[in-house]
C-alpha cells in the first residue's frame, strides 16, 4: 500500500472540486492523510505528499519540502488552480498539475489503486495519463532513438550516444524489450487504437 | 531566410551544431524552465519575449515538448500557441513546423491542443536527417497566414480554461480590472494604479481571449479618441465606500483606492479574508468591519468564501453580509451595491431585490466577448452605482439620527424614509405627505393654542405670548397665501402693514384651519426656532400636499428638495426634542 499526504490549507476546495461523492471516497481512503498544514518533518513517511502549490510557496517551503523528498526518493505533487500545463519535472518524481486534475475522479481511482495494487514504479506518470501512462516512456523510447540519428529499422550507432542516454536506453529497453523505432510508433498506435 | 530553431536538447544533434547552409540565417534558442519556474505561461511569456523582441524571423522550428524527461507534455504545442496568441511579438502569422518522433495523430489524439497541428501555417516532420530538413524547407511557403486564416486557427484551437478561473476566482476579476486600468480609463493628469497582471497577461488562456475578442475590435481603433472617462466619480466627495470582496487583491482594491482618492471619497477595504478558514468567522469579522464604519456605500462581493460554491450551504456569504448591513436594528437605510463577476449569479434583479441592494454591477468576463462599448458602459454602470448609493445614504443618516431618539419610531418619518429608499419618484406624493403629517402631528400632540393669547407645550414648561404676533395674507379667493410671525412686536410691526394686506390670524372657532396652520406655523417659530423663510417652506410644502393630494398630479418636488426640508426643517425638530430631554 502506497501512502499519500494531500496537504491544502482550503480544504473545502477538495468538497467542492471533487463533489460530494468523490470527496467521501477521497475521505473514505485509508491510504491517504489530509491535512491543511505542511510538517516538513513528517513527511517523508508517504510515498506520495501532494500539496498546494500557493501553501507552499507563501511559506517559502518549496526548495526545503523538495530537498527532503528527493533526498528521500518519494514523489511531490505540487497542484495549483492557476496553471493548466501539467509536468513532470525531476526525473519523474515531481508533478506540476492543475487542480481540477488532482482533484479529479482519475486521481481518487488511482489512489485507490495504491490501496491494493503493489504498483512500485512510475506513479506520477500513472496518475497523470492513466491507462496511457506507457506511451510517455514509448515516446521517450522513441525521441532517443529519434535525436541520435535512428532510422526506422535500426537503431543509431552507440558511438554516437552520451553515458545519459545510454543509460536511459538500457532502461527503457528493460522495461518494454529492444525495439526500433517502427515498433515504438505501432506499439503507440496500438495503445491509441490508431 | 532567417528560422528560429527552440529547443531543449531533444532534436538531432546535427540541427543544432550543423551549418544549414549560406541561405539560412538559423538562431537558436534553448527553452528550459527552472524548477522554480511553476507557472509555465508566465516562463514562455518572459523567455520569447527577449528572444522576438529584436529579431523576425520567416519561420519558426520547434519540438512538440520542450521536457527533457516527458515528451508527452507537449509544451511545444503550448510555445506555439503563445506564438499565434501574442500579437505584441509580431510573430503571430508566421509559419511554424514542428519537428519530432511523434506521428500528428498520435500528438492530436494526446493533447487537448493538438488540433492547431492541423491549423494552417503549421506542419510537421519526422526527418532526423538535416539536409531533409532544410530540403523541406525550401519546398515550404514561408508567407504569413492571412487574417482569415487566422480566424480558422482561432476556431480550431482548445485552450483549457485554468481551474481557479472555472470556479471562485472567476476570470472576470481580472479581465475587468485590466480591461477599466488600461483601456476604459483616461488617466491623463492622474496617476495611474500599479496592477500586477503579468502572470493574467501571460496566461494562454486570456490571449486566447484577447484574440477572439479583438476579432470584433478591429473596426475600432479611433475609439479611444472619442470616449475619454476620468478616474473619478463626480458627485462623492467626503463619502466613504467600503469595499468586500475575497478578489480586492486582484487589483481592484489599487484601483479603487485611486479612483475615490480622485473623487475625495474615502476607501476601506476588507482585507482579513485569509485570516479565517471558517465561513462562519469570516461573516462574523466582515459584518464587525462592516459596523466600524460609517459607509455611504458597501461594494459587497457574494460569494467570498470556499463554501458559497457548495449548493447546499445554502445563502451566499454575500447575501448573509447584505442582511447584515440592511439589518432594520442596526440601520436599514445602508446602501449595499453588488459587485461581482458575471458567471457568479444568475439573475441577478431577483438577486439584488432579496437582498435590498440599491444596484449591482457585473464584472465584466471576456468570455461574454466583451467590446469596448461594452467595457465603457460597465464602467459607467459602477460609476452610477456608487453615485446613486452616495447620494442616497443621508437616509441611513436619518435612521442613525432617530436612534434612540423620541422619534425612532415616529410612522410618517419612517414611512418617508422607506419611500425615499425605492428612489422612485410615483413615491414622491406619499413622501411630501409623510412630512407634512409628521409636522402636523407634532404640532396637534405637543402644543395648544389658549385664547389666541399663547403657545403652550403641553408636555413641558414652556409657554410663549404669540397675541398679535402671528400675520397672514390672503388671495382674492380669501385663501390663506402668506402667514409669517414675529418675535418683537415693536420692531417688527411696520414690515406687515394692513395695506399690504396683512392681518392678523383669527383663532375662534369659525377659523378652525386658519387657527390650526397657525399653531403648526407658530410650533415651527417660537419653539423650534425656525425663520420666517423655513416657516414659508412648510407652508408651502402644505400646500404641494393639499394640490398634489387634490388634483392627483405628480409634486414638483424632487428628492433633493425634500432632503433640504429635512436637514433644515424636520432635523432641527428632532434635535429641540433631544436638547429639550436633556
Amino acid at each position: 500500500m502506497k501512502k499519500i499526504l494531500i496537504v491544502d490549507d482550503r480544504p473545502m476546495r477538495q468538497e467542492n472540486q471533487l463533489g460530494k461523492d468523490l470527496f467521501e471516497k477521497l475521505c473514505s481512503l485509508d491510504n491517504i492523510t489530509r491535512d491543511t498544514k505542511v510538517d516538513v518533518n513528517g513527511i517523508t513517511q508517504y510515498d506520495i505528499v501532494a500539496i498546494h502549490y500557493s501553501l507552499l510557496d507563501n511559506n517559502g517551503l518549496i526548495k526545503e519540502v523538495r530537498d527532503i523528498l528527493s533526498r528521500s526518493g518519494k514523489c511531490l505533487i505540487l497542484f495549483s488552480g492557476g496553471n493548466p500545463t501539467n509536468r513532470i519535472i525531476n526525473s519523474g518524481k515531481e508533478a506540476l498539475v492543475s487542480a481540477s486534475l488532482f482533484y479529479s475522479k482519475r486521481t481518487i481511482d488511482f489512489f485507490e489503486l495504491l490501496m491494493t495494487d503493489d504498483i512500485e514504479h512510475h506513479l506520477l506518470e500513472k496518475m497523470l495519463y492513466g491507462k496511457n501512462w506507457k506511451i510517455a516512456f514509448l515516446e521517450r523510447y522513441a525521441q532517443l532513438l529519434w535525436v541520435n540519428g535512428a532510422s526506422m529499422e535500426k537503431w543509431p550507432d552507440t558511438e554516437e550516444l552520451n553515458d545519459d542516454e545510454i543509460q536511459a536506453l538500457n532502461e527503457l529497453e528493460k522495461e518494454f524489450g529492444h525495439k526500433s523505432f517502427k515498433e515504438i510508433n505501432e506499439d503507440i498506435n496500438r495503445i491509441l487504437k490508431i | 531566410m532567417k528560422i528560429l530553431l527552440l529547443h531543449n536538447n531533444n532534436v538531432p544533434f546535427s540541427f543544432i551544431s550543423e551549418n544549414w547552409g549560406d541561405d539560412i540565417d538559423l538562431e537558436i534558442e534553448i527553452i528550459k524552465p527552472s524548477t522554480d519556474d511553476n507557472d509555465y505561461d508566465v516562463f514562455v511569456s518572459h523567455q520569447l519575449e527577449s528572444i522576438f523582441s529584436s529579431n523576425t524571423f520567416d519561420l519558426i522550428i520547434l519540438p512538440y515538448s520542450f521536457s527533457e524527461y516527458n515528451p508527452i507534455e507537449y509544451t511545444g504545442l503550448i510555445v506555439a500557441a503563445h506564438i499565434r496568441l501574442t500579437p505584441e511579438w509580431n510573430h503571430s502569422r508566421k509559419p511554424i513546423l514542428f519537428v519530432g518522433s511523434e506521428e500528428t495523430k498520435q500528438v492530436a489524439k494526446l493533447s487537448e491542443m493538438g488540433s492547431m497541428l492541423f491549423s494552417p501555417g503549421v506542419c510537421s516532420t519526422r526527418t532526423n536527417s538535416l539536409p531533409n530538413l532544410i530540403g523541406g524547407i525550401k519546398e515550404l511557403s514561408v508567407e504569413d497566414i492571412t487574417d482569415s486564416e487566422f480566424d480558422d486557427f482561432l476556431n480550431r484551437i482548445q485552450i483549457p480554461r485554468p481551474s481557479n478561473y472555472a470556479t471562485h476566482h472567476s476570470i472576470a476579476n481580472e479581465w475587468a480590472v485590466m480591461r477599466w486600468t488600461n483601456v476604459i480609463i483616461n488617466w491623463g493628469e492622474y496617476e495611474k494604479p500599479s496592477i500586477d497582471s503579468q502572470t493574467f497577461t501571460s496566461m494562454l488562456y486570456f490571449k486566447y481571449l484577447i484574440a477572439k475578442e479583438g476579432v470584433k475590435e478591429r473596426f475600432s481603433r479611433n475609439w479611444k479618441k472619442n470616449n475619454v472617462i476620468a478616474p473619478k466619480i463626480t458627485g462623492i466627495s467626503g463619502k466613504t465606500i467600503a469595499y468586500i470582496d475575497d478578489e480586492y487583491n486582484k487589483g481592484w482594491g489599487s484601483l479603487f483606492s485611486k479612483i475615490f482618492e480622485n473623487s475625495g471619497a474615502k476607501l476601506y477595504i476588507y482585507d482579513r479574508f485569509k485570516g479565517h478558514k471558517n465561513r462562519k468567522e469570516l461573516i462574523l469579522d466582515i459584518n464587525e468591519f462592516v459596523d466600524s464604519i460609517d459607509a455611504d456605500c458597501y461594494l459587497l462581493d457574494l460569494r467570498l468564501h470556499d463554501d458559497d460554491f457548495d449548493k447546499n450551504k445554502g445563502k451566499l456569504s454575500g447575501h448573509i453580509i447584505a442582511d447584515h448591513i440592511k439589518d432594520p436594528k442596526i440601520n436599514r437605510a445602508r446602501q449595499v451595491v453588488i459587485f461581482s463577476a458575471s458567471d457568479k449569479v444568475w439573475n441577478m434583479k431577483e438577486e439584488i431585490q432579496k437582498i435590498g441592494a440599491i444596484d449591482y454591477v457585473l464584472k465584466e468576463s471576456p468570455e461574454a466577448n466583451f467590446t469596448k462599448e461594452d467595457s465603457l458602459k460597465n464602467f459607467n454602470e459602477f460609476i452610477a452605482a456608487v453615485k446613486k448609493a452616495c447620494d442616497l445614504s443621508y437616509l441611513k443618516d436619518y435612521l442613525k439620527l432617530l436612534k434612540g431618539n423620541t422619534f425612532e419610531t415616529s410612522f410618517p418619518l419612517n414611512n418617508y424614509i422607506d419611500l425615499a429608499l425605492l428612489n422612485n419618484k410615483n413615491v414622491l406624493n406619499s413622501c411630501v405627505l409623510n412630512l407634512n403629517v409628521f409636522i402636523e402631528d407634532n404640532a396637534e400632540n405637543r402644543f395648544e393654542l389658549t385664547d389666541g393669547m399663547n403657545i403652550v407645550k403641553k408636555d413641558a414648561n414652556w409657554k410663549c405670548v404669540i397675541l398679535n404676533k402671528i400675520k397672514l395674507k390672503r388671495d382674492s379667493n380669501k385663501k390663506i397665501i402668506a402667514i409669517e410671525c414675529m418675535r418683537d412686536i415693536a420692531s417688527e410691526a411696520k414690515k406687515y402693514k394692513r395695506t399690504d394686506g396683512w392681518e392678523d390670524v383669527k383663532y375662534d372657532d369659525s377659523h378652525k384651519k386658519e387657527r390650526h396652520m397657525a399653531k403648526m406655523i407658530a410650533s415651527l417659530f417660537y419653539y423650534y426656532g425656525l425663520n420666517n423663510s423655513d416657516c414659508a417652506r412648510f407652508f408651502e410644502l402644505r400646500k404641494e400636499r393639499n394640490t398634489s393630494a387634490h388634483e392627483a398630479h405628480l409634486t414638483s418636488y424632487d428628492f433633493a428638495d425634500l432632503k433640504a426640508f429635512f436637514d433644515d426643517i424636520i432635523i432641527k425638530i428632532i434635535m429641540k426634542e433631544e436638547s429639550a430631554k436633556i
